[in-house]
């Protein structure tokens, strides 16, 4: 499993439509589960589920730990911790 | 006839709902996750004919690729009696208590599940979105 620490950038943080980006870009890595956390915070969420991320309430500014655990991990963490600094569409 | 055309590689999702409910939440969907393909509302309206809403849905849902569901607003509600009805016994995968996170996920987890798989992941996800707010005012 790897991990990296991003910061999530935009404005309104991680709502609706950047997060179904997230989704999105994590379900395409389809043999690796991936999960993030908030920094400093224990509850593991599912980047693949739209619910679980939302009701991670990430906003502006607040820095995540994305994880990636299976097949290609390391690209699909990459993927996803460029998605993520790139503002996920916004 | 169908209106619609689908995409047989793509599980499709049927939304039934007594009035518009349906259409806004696809509506919505749509507004958060684009076009959302294969993706059909049909809503029973105050005239309609019951039986001839409940042909239309089923022709409607059996015209839909391998996979796919139907998602209800109320369990008991004539759109639900009424395909119940039609599918003479025949299972199919569907849910009741429709609302705009069930949709979501179901129109992004569709990619990678379809069938009884997709509706029992989104029974368990949509009553993790039914959440009281009252933790977010608490002093940490």
């Amino acid at each position: 499993m790897v991990s990296q620490i991003v910061e999530v950038k935009n404005a309104s943080g991680l709502h609706a439509r950047p997060a179904n980006v997230f989704v999105k870009e994590a379900l395409s890595h389809k043999g690796c589960k991936i999960t993030f956390k908030k920094e400093g915070e224990d509850r593991v969420f599912q980047a693949r589920s739209m619910v679980s991320v939302l009701q991670a309430v990430v906003k502006c500014g607040t820095r995540i730990e994305i994880f990636a655990e299976g097949e290609d991990e390391e690209a699909a963490l990459q993927a996803m911790v460029e998605a993520v600094a790139s503002g996920l569409g916004e | 006839m169908s209106d619609y055309t689908f995409d047989p590689a793509l599980p499709g999702i049927l939304l039934l709902s007594h009035g518009p409910l349906c259409e806004a939440i696809l509506s919505s969907a749509r507004l958060i996750a684009g076009s959302c393909d294969n993706v059909a509302a049909l809503p029973l309206r105050e005239d309609d004919d019951v039986e001839a809403y409940g042909d239309k849905a089923m022709a409607l849902f059996k015209s839909m690729p391998e996979g796919s569901i139907v998602l209800f607003d109320l369990l008991g509600g004539t759109p639900f009696n009424q395909l119940m009805m039609k599918s003479g016994g025949e299972a199919f995968p569907g849910l009741c208590g429709m609302n705009l996170p069930m949709l979501l996920e179901a129109v992004s987890l569709r990619e990678v599940m379809n069938g009884d798989e997709l509706i029992d992941t989104l029974a368990d996800s949509a009553r993790e979105a039914v959440v009281n707010i009252r933790s977010f005012f608490e002093v940490s």
